[in-house]
């Protein structure tokens, strides 16, 4: 399964919109989420797996209780085989913005270039 | 029988005098450590935020904060987005760490450029290493 699949089945259970990068739809309450890839585990000069810095933004309006989605949030992405994501308050005026960063792995698949 | 170990006061005295390591040693150390951190910030802010707004003014306005010393840190410095930015986009001026904070997560409508976790992934490494450069250095003396 991909990092965007992964991502994507842990904040399924919420029912709210998840886009990668960034949302222009019409809903005030959504989920984004971005990530950079580090390669990492190196053997032979060659990496054996890439490291996700990622990071999932849950935007809301003020009038939202967010506190215990916060927590669910945090223990679905480390059920889903994630760090435990550190969190963010980045609010500002249009709304609720909370950060959670947190880091994956995924094996580099080489068979993927030679199918 | 007798069992006689020599030496030991001398290696207690040696590991002492490691462990007293003077303040401009370690100021010397955060010094390297944070020139990196400096240095990776920077070349990060170069490659991540290129955009259509891109001036390059952010990746020239980063550097180190003053030594600081908490019970809870020990001794620490900060890497700071210093001043502030004037020109057609922030007319009425902004500061460039506020614009920092907006390219790192982001807002509704504007994808985040986490360019600092990146800085500081890459660096970190580097950093103790250069950090521990200085401190081999002091261990010759």
């Amino acid at each position: 399964m991909t990092i965007d699949k992964t991502i994507r089945t842990a904040l399924a259970p919420f029912d709210y919109a998840c886009y990668h990068n960034t949302y222009t739809g019409t809903d005030e309450t959504y989920f984004v989420f971005n990530y950079n890839v580090v390669p990492d585990d190196y053997s032979d000069d060659s990496p054996e797996y890439n490291r996700y810095l990622c990071q999932v933004h849950f935007y809301a309006p003020y009038t939202f209780n967010s506190i215990t989605l916060a927590k669910q949030v945090k223990l679905l992405l480390e059920n889903a085989g994630f760090t435990y994501p550190e969190q963010v308050d980045a609010s500002d005026e249009e709304g609720q913005h909370i950060v959670f960063e947190f880091e994956g792995v995924e094996y580099i698949d080489r068979e993927v270039v030679s199918a | 029988m007798a069992f006689v170990v020599r030496g030991l006061y001398d290696v207690e005295e040696d590991f002492k005098k490691l462990a007293s390591v003077p303040d401009r040693v370690y100021d010397q150390m955060l010094d390297a450590a944070s020139e990196v951190m400096v240095k990776e910030t920077s070349n990060a802010a170069k490659t991540m935020l290129v955009g259509p707004y891109y001036t390059g003014d952010l990746a020239n306005h980063i550097k180190r904060g003053r030594m600081r010393k908490s019970a809870k840190n020990g001794r620490y410095t900060d890497i700071l987005f210093y001043g502030n930015v004037v020109d057609k986009h922030h007319p009425n001026g902004e500061r460039r760490a506020t614009i920092a904070y907006i390219n790192e997560y982001g807002k509704r409508k504007q994808p985040a450029r986490p360019f600092i976790s990146v800085a500081i992934d890459a660096g970190s490494v580097p950093a103790v290493d250069a950090a521990a450069e200085v401190y081999y250095d002091y261990l010759k003396l």
